[in-house]
């Protein structure tokens, strides 16, 4: 596989998803042997009437196409957040050149370990727990427990007035039977797409092998239907109508797509009998 | 300041993470300090360096370099994690030394963190050590294995008890078993405390302890089936026997008593309800 050194946006994004949300990917061309295929790498941008937050950083090799968006979609205004939901490179590896480029930049969200990973950003830090909330004017952003989470300062987010719920890895998912690749990708021409554009569904089996590897944990806990009645309930609690992973296209009819990554996250349980 | 593990074949450098309510990896309410690992093997003039320590200790890892390769000297570097904790101060060592070969698995690049410039002068150095995955995604049938040296191995294998893609080394001259984020409980009371629980010093590590700091990161583990967990690990232990365990954080495990003890911890811990 030809390492790519330059991640590049479809001219598809950015695009404008819900009120004051805009869905910014970089697609990860992966050359196979036989044909090309994109991983998402999304960041999201909300926007209010005095403020905006941007929702994860991107790969600090998307960099480039980051800034110059946010520039486009700023116009001349700074960014005044950001929220990542988890430090990992696709998450949160542009902290340090946001800083830079906006060094009043509060960095909100569950910041436990960016002191040590980060030390020159410590000023920016701003620590959030679930329930706490963002003005962005006319426009909000609330900090909310991630229910499926990779990391122990794993945080989701939600907008309430776009109805928009943001959940890092949650969710994650690839759509095509035939690709055997286990990161959540998708074919070139389909990276604006939302899952309810998408020509081909999800299936299980895609949801299911996606789960056993980036949750691996899965293979384990056999309680696949206790942490999704959560996610359904934190939904009607909040009044979600679409979810947007980091990975993976926008999800616009989570209600029909919760039961396929549900089903998925149960055939990844491995163990006949459960623990007594 | 590093510590030699074993004379002339495996030093162990990094700093202290003061344990202030602001670290997501140990219990709730932990305090102290937990030390934070890189370790150098060496065999002649061949060096590998396991992890790469926490930025916030950047300038102790790199000046400890200096001082045991040399200023710009050469090193290959292998990563048990692509986390922050294992790579963050890969920038910062490949603008003072000279990074041979990177061997990382999972499909995060940390060269990515790079600007295009320098990724352009580092691709190739990269080696992907799972290549070849196995269908279901456990850990490696056949260990891969990264030559320090002509004669001398890292076998490298994907543990069953494994969060995100990881890797644990298998020094067999020396008898480590670098386990990354599992056995990550020694912590020290002073900044300056020994980070080496061995024969030599008061052992009052619990049970409690353990499962405290197992469960913070893999939070999943009290609610698990563990039972091929713990089978997993005991072989893993039977068959190599190791003499020192190596964790990424916490205090370094060392002498056969030592890594016996804190194994049945370990087992115990993956039995939630003894715990
Ligand atoms: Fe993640
Ligand atoms: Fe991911
Ligand atoms: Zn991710
Ligand atoms: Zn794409």
């Amino acid at each position: 596989m030809e390492e790519q050194l330059v991640e590049t946006m479809s001219s598809d994004l950015p695009r404008s998803v819900a009120k004051g949300v805009t869905w910014m990917s970089s697609c990860l061309p992966f050359h196979l042997a036989d044909r090309v295929i994109h991983g998402h790498n999304s960041t999201y941008l909300v926007q209010g009437e005095h403020s905006s937050i941007l929702v994860d950083t991107g790969n600090p090799s998307s960099w480039p196409i980051i800034s110059s968006t946010l520039d486009e979609l700023l116009d001349g205004r700074e960014l005044t957040y950001v929220f990542p939901t988890h430090p990992e490179l696709p998450h949160t590896g542009n902290l340090p050149r946001l800083v830079e480029k906006y060094p009043n930049i509060q960095v909100v969200g569950d910041t436990r370990d960016y002191h040590l990973f980060y030390p020159q950003i410590v000023p920016n830090l701003h620590a959030k727990v679930p329930g706490d909330k963002v003005d962005l004017g006319g426009q909000e952003f609330v900090v909310v427990e991630a229910l499926i989470r990779d990391l122990p300062n794993t945080q989701w987010g939600f907008a309430p007035g776009a109805g928009v719920l943001f959940t890092a890895d949650g969710f994650c998912y690839m759509h095509r039977p035939e690709l055997d690749d286990e990161d959540p990708v998708h074919l070139p021409g389909e990276c604006g797409l939302t899952t309810g554009e998408l020509q081909v569904p999800i299936a299980v089996e895609n949801a299911a092998f996606f789960t056993g590897s980036a949750l691996y944990w899965a293979r384990f806990a056999n309680d696949a239907d206790a942490v999704y009645d959560r996610v359904l309930h934190l939904i009607d609690e909040l009044g979600v109508t679409s979810v947007a992973p980091t990975h993976g296209n926008f999800i616009s009819n989570i209600r029909d797509v919760e039961p396929i990554i549900r089903a998925g996250h149960k055939r990844a349980y491995r163990y006949e009998t459960a623990q007594s | 300041m590093f510590t030699s593990l074993h004379t002339d074949k495996l030093t162990v450098l990094g700093g202290n993470i003061p344990l202030d309510g602001r670290v997501s990896w140990v219990p709730e309410g932990a305090t102290g300090f937990q030390p934070s690992n890189a370790y150098l093997l060496t065999e002649g003039t061949s060096r590998l360096l396991v992890d790469s320590g926490l930025a916030v200790h950047s300038e102790e890892i790199l000046e400890d370099l200096a001082e045991l390769i040399g200023e710009g000297g050469g090193v290959s570097i292998f990563f048990t994690r692509s986390e922050m904790d294992c790579v963050s101060n890969l920038e910062p060592i490949a603008g003072r030394f000279d990074i041979e070969r990177l061997f990382t698995g999972g499909v995060i690049n940390p060269f990515d963190a790079f600007d295009d410039l320098s990724r352009m002068a580092l691709r190739g150095r990269r080696h992907q050590i799972d290549a070849h995955r196995t269908e279901e995604g456990d850990s490696l049938a056949r260990a891969a294995e990264i030559e320090i040296a002509p004669g001398r191995v890292l076998q490298v294998e994907s543990p069953l008890l494994r969060l995100l893609p990881t890797f644990w080394g298998w020094d067999e001259e020396t008898g480590t078993l670098f386990t990354s984020d599992t056995f990550t409980h020694g912590v020290m009371d002073r900044p300056d405390g020994q980070r080496i629980i061995d024969s030599t010093v008061e052992d009052t590590t619990t049970v409690e302890q353990v499962a405290g700091h197992l469960y913070a990161k893999y939070e999943w583990i009290p609610r698990s089936t563990c039972e091929p967990l713990r089978e997993w690990l005991q072989e893993k232990f039977q068959t190599l026997d190791p003499e020192i365990i190596a964790p990424s954080r916490g205090c370094v495990l060392k002498g056969r008593d030592v890594v016996r003890r804190h194994l049945d911890f370990m087992l115990d811990a993956l039995t939630p309800q003894l715990v």
